[in-house]
């Protein structure tokens, strides 16, 4: 106590001096003429010199910076100042519509506020309690309204009522074709790594295509162009360490991040010889780095590489992974024009082995994706902005393929690879006809080599009501010709991919959404709602008793047929000071129509999940501690549960009904933390976070297991299998 | 794909206890007719059951289905009828089912008729029988393998039920040859439900059994709780009802467990 106190009186008492740098995200450009307000022991507004430095002469204490400039995102950052200190800041160029709206009246209304679009930035993510301590973006973005998640244990999303596999996800522009480690108790993405997350739910951009539901944009930060940095941590069950360094000072950059798991260490615990000498981890491997070339060529070169490893005894050996890669050339001929092409690579595939006492198979499956796009944005400054571009891009997938150990006993199953080539073109106008108004619409065309042309129109308006109200309304029309196929209520590592071929149609989803946003005159609270109707076509589910193991036949498996969400979102946010976060309510519904399913009735998708809640919130108590929680609640999964059974020679079996008329017990759980940071040498933080994930202890149901009673073999239990009760962490997180 | 969904669950376990017992409010829908009826080639008894599915939260015994009437034709044109002998359960001891033939049994409940057709396949015996230990987890058992050659250019389904020191018959596993049609073959028979202990004596029955027969016991052992789409095991029975009708021709090994 003592000594805190003699801390800050003599922090207060002390000056420092804050030196900063402000560079452009994508391309790492330093930005001259950006206004920085500071406030907190002293209040003061400074810019950035034509190298994008400010210096300040500051007490110690909390400072909060808000940064502005007309052609990039407002950003707010809060520092601790308790020495000379040197930091760095990136900030985001601003869509086309904020543009506008600022030269035309100086508008008031926070730029994040477009229809269906939010964000979320690497230190909210931090923030939050996570399970084992693992910061994870994936179960982060599934606290904002409108995504909701798949359950425990799995870092599915649905988007506003669509299956998981109609969610894009960019790594700096390359999809990841498997987001998750560990059967998806953990995302692929580490959050060290992670500048910026965009998650649109609808009004997609038009350079935006191949999924149907939602693009979820992930950038990755492209390190410190001015000082090197370290930062990392030591977990439970995980390390983590990045660095990052300018290679040329103010000009280029790189960020290396690695992160390994030690899940096998509980392994040990097992007295089981073959558990307690099996194998489970992953790790990922992070990379970027970005070059101003000089005022008008920008190149940035990004990459992912992860794989997860499972070995049980000698019975089985399994692994699988993402390899990711993109190029970026950044290009600025006049200051109208930015001209960007790029390349992209990802694969995702898995390999299993499996032996059993007298024989054995091999499994394994690839995709593969590689994309060029050109883009063209023309942005004279006025009330128009053009953006155009095409892309080419190649689908490569080798299935599932069966090997068995010993070929003169069985017949290789080879299932015939599959590819296609496909096409975009889109163009996209943005438009502001009238003071208060402004409207975006494009036109984005694609097709595949089996496809027809398919025309997807996008169109999104604005109109600000006061300065500080807006309303916006958005179509958009969005095709798809990757789908993957689970065929347990579970995301596994072997869900099948399916390509668009000339008997499997691509599928097609419309929506139609409105918004209303309100932002408080201080900009302190934010109020969002949203509602939006979804039309989905070509929608694929599996037959009854589908035999899952067919891979050369598995179309023969499935049924086609149509789908409709619709739904209310609702967000009031406090953005700024010590008590940061917000509450989200989704009222929607999801649902599906085949003819052979419930006597082709409309019925509820397995993610029909009506009200979905979530609380966050973290409260800084002092330079010191940080205390962090959430909570969340939601609908019970919609599931196909037997009503009745009947026996066979002494076998159960089980008679469903109907699908999915069923439900999974509601789910809730809370999870709290606490952080404690303190200096570390000069410019370092030590910080530890101690969290309870699900603090409660509630069993949130998994699986749902229909088993005979030992004793009365005629009386079915039903046992609820849940994955985690409460569950502790400790993390250490430093930086220097 | 089980074994990993119960490793996966496993290693969560060991952390703490993760399952329990719980009581769910399912709605009670109107029972289903279930009609198992089976025709062999070795056997003069035939069988055929008539009984209606029970509701999940029951621990009652199935309600049989009385004054059914239960007949087979063969496809020379001869039919046999079936008597009830018991509550639900028809008989008839005047045929032997004759490889090749096909069957087609009828069953009249009231106005509504069930009707399946199903042939037996030819018998293929094993070549040799052996006894592996098989270890997943924390349980270990011992099982049965059974080696053969299987016939080629024709697609073959098998079934295999065992009879351990006199106990009732346990079903263990239905197997096809779509991998492995006209290879040296090797079933191995584990089944964690059944402990064979050392002089345990055992009758191994296999069966050929026809497609339709295969797809439900295919449909039942594929069954677990976290499928995407639920597990109802499509049926040769026609007018929605639930079962099957199966004409087999089977082989019996006798084999007394060593060591």
């Amino acid at each position: 106590m003592g000594f805190g106190w003699l801390f800050l009186n003599t922090a207060l008492a002390q000056s420092f001096r804050l030196r900063g740098q402000v560079n452009e995200q994508v391309s790492g450009l330093s930005i001259a003429l950006v206004n920085i307000s500071i406030s907190g022991n002293v209040s003061q507004t400074i810019s950035t010199n034509n190298e994008g430095q400010f210096i300040a002469n500051l007490p110690g204490g909390s400072y909060e910076l808000i940064f502005s400039h007309v052609a990039y995102e407002t950003f707010i950052s809060r520092i601790e100042l308790k020495s000379d200190t040197l930091l760095h800041w990136d900030l985001q160029r601003k869509t086309a519509i904020d543009e506008v709206q600022i030269d035309g009246v100086g508008g008031k209304l926070s730029q994040s506020l477009v229809l269906g679009k939010v964000q979320l930035q690497s230190a909210t993510i931090k923030n939050l309690p996570a399970l084992f301590g693992e910061s994870d973006v994936l179960k982060s973005i599934q606290l904002l309204p409108g995504v909701l998640s798949g359950g425990d244990g799995s870092n599915q999303f649905y988007v506003r009522g669509g299956m998981s596999d109609q969610n894009l996800i960019l790594l700096d522009g390359a999809p990841v074709l498997n987001a998750s480690h560990l059967f998806g108790f953990f995302s692929t993405f580490n959050a060290d790594a992670i500048q910026q997350v965009d998650l649109y739910k609808g009004g997609m951009p038009a350079k935006y295509g191949g999924r149907i539901s939602s693009v979820l944009d992930i950038q990755q930060t492209a390190g410190n162009t001015a000082i090197f940095k370290v930062e990392g941590g030591v977990g439970l069950i995980a390390s983590r360490l990045k660095i990052e360094s300018p290679i040329v000072v103010g000009k280029s950059s790189f960020m290396l991040s690695g992160r390994r798991t030690y899940a096998d260490l509980f392994l040990k615990f097992s007295n089981n010889p073959d558990v307690n000498q099996s194998q489970l981890y992953f790790y990922d491997i992070n990379f970027k780095t970005a070059w101003s070339l000089n005022a008008k060529h920008h190149i940035s070169l990004s990459a992912y590489s992860g794989t997860d490893q499972l070995r049980y005894s000698d019975v089985f050996d399994f692994g699988w992974g993402n390899d990711v890669g993109s190029i970026n050339w950044h290009y600025s001929p006049s200051t109208f024009w930015t001209i960007q092409t790029s390349a992209s690579y990802s694969k995702y595939n898995y390999e299993m082995e499996m032996d059993n006492v007298t024989s054995g198979y091999q499994l394994a499956a690839a995709l593969r994706q590689l994309q060029i796009r050109h883009d063209w944005n023309w942005n004279p400054r006025t009330l128009h902005q053009l953006q155009f571009g095409v892309s080419v891009g190649q689908a490569f997938h080798r299935p599932a393929s069966y090997q068995e150990s010993d070929p003169t006993r069985f017949h290789p199953i080879v299932v015939p690879d599959q590819k296609f080539i496909e096409w975009a073109a889109y163009a996209s106008h943005d438009w502001r006809p009238l003071k208060d108004f402004t409207v975006q619409y494009g036109l984005r065309a694609t097709q595949n080599t089996s496809s027809i042309i398919l025309l997807e129109p996008r169109i999104s308006m604005q109109y600000q009501l006061r300065s500080n109200q807006l309303i916006s309304g958005s179509f958009n029309k969005n095709a798809q010709f990757i789908n993957q196929l689970s065929s347990n209520t579970t995301q596994l590592p072997t869900d099948i991919w399916l390509l668009s071929n000339n008997t499997l149609k691509p599928q097609v989803a419309n929506q139609w959404a409105l918004g209303y946003f309100l932002t408080t005159k201080n900009n302190h609270y934010q109020i969002s709602l949203e509602t939006y109707y979804k039309r989905f076509f070509h929608q694929m589910e599996y037959k009854d008793g589908a035999n899952m193991q067919l891979f050369h036949a598995i179309e023969q498996e499935l049924l086609f047929g149509k789908g409709r969400a619709y739904g209310l979102e609702w967000q009031f946010k406090k953005n700024v000071g010590k008590l940061q976060g917000w509450i989200a309510y989704t009222l929607s519904r999801s649902e599906r129509q085949f003819d052979s399913i419930n006597q082709g009735a409309w019925y509820q998708a397995r993610q029909d999940r009506p009200h979905d809640v979530s609380l966050v919130a973290t409260l800084d108590l002092n330079q010191h501690w940080q205390l962090s929680g959430n909570f969340v609640y939601a609908t019970g999964q919609a599931v196909s549960l037997p009503t009745s059974k009947y026996h066979i020679q002494g076998e159960t079996f089980y008679y469903f009904a109907k699908r999915n008329d069923q439900r999974m017990p509601d789910y809730h759980r809370m999870d709290v933390s606490v952080a404690y940071s303190h200096q570390m040498r000069t410019t370092g933080t030590s910080t530890w976070n101690i969290g309870f994930f699900n603090v409660y202890n509630r069993k949130n149901t998994y699986m749902l297991d229909f088993r005979q009673n030992e004793q009365q073999p005629l009386k079915t239990d039903i046992y609820r299998i849940a994955l985690f009760g409460i569950i502790p962490s400790v993390t250490w997180n430093f930086n220097f | 794909m089980r074994k990993l969904l119960l490793f996966i669950c496993t290693i969560f376990c060991i952390l703490q206890g993760c399952e329990d017992v719980i009581t769910l409010d399912l709605p009670a829908d109107s029972s289903k007719v279930v009609i198992v009826g089976e025709i062999s080639n070795r056997n003069k008894q035939h069988e055929v059951q008539v009984f209606r599915t029970t509701p999940i939260q029951s621990a009652s015994a199935a309600q049989p289905v009385s004054l059914a009437t239960v007949r087979v034709y063969d496809n020379r044109g001869r039919a046999y009828d079936f008597m009830e002998e018991e509550p639900g359960i028809y008989r008839s001891r005047r045929f032997l089912g004759q490889v090749g033939l096909a069957y087609q049994l009828t069953v009249q409940i009231g106005n509504q008729i069930y009707h399946a057709t199903s042939v037996i396949p030819e018998p293929v015996n094993i070549d040799s029988l052996g006894i592996s230990v098989g270890t997943f987890l924390d349980r270990s058992n011992r099982f049965i393998t059974a080696k053969f050659h299987d016939p080629a250019g024709k697609t073959n389904y098998y079934r295999y039920l065992m009879k351990v020191n006199g106990n009732d018959w346990k079903y263990l596993n239905v197997y096809s040859d779509l991998y492995n049609d006209g290879k040296f073959v090797v079933h191995e028979l584990l089944n964690f439900d059944v402990t064979l202990n050392p002089e345990d004596q055992v009758i191994l029955q296999r069966q050929m059994i026809d497609q339709a027969t295969y797809e439900y016991w295919r449909g039942y052992s594929a069954a677990h709780p976290a499928s995407a789409s639920p597990t109802n095991p499509i049926s040769n029975l026609s007018n929605g009802a639930l079962g099957y009708f199966s004409a087999y021709s089977f082989l019996e090994y006798d084999l007394i467990i060593p060591y």
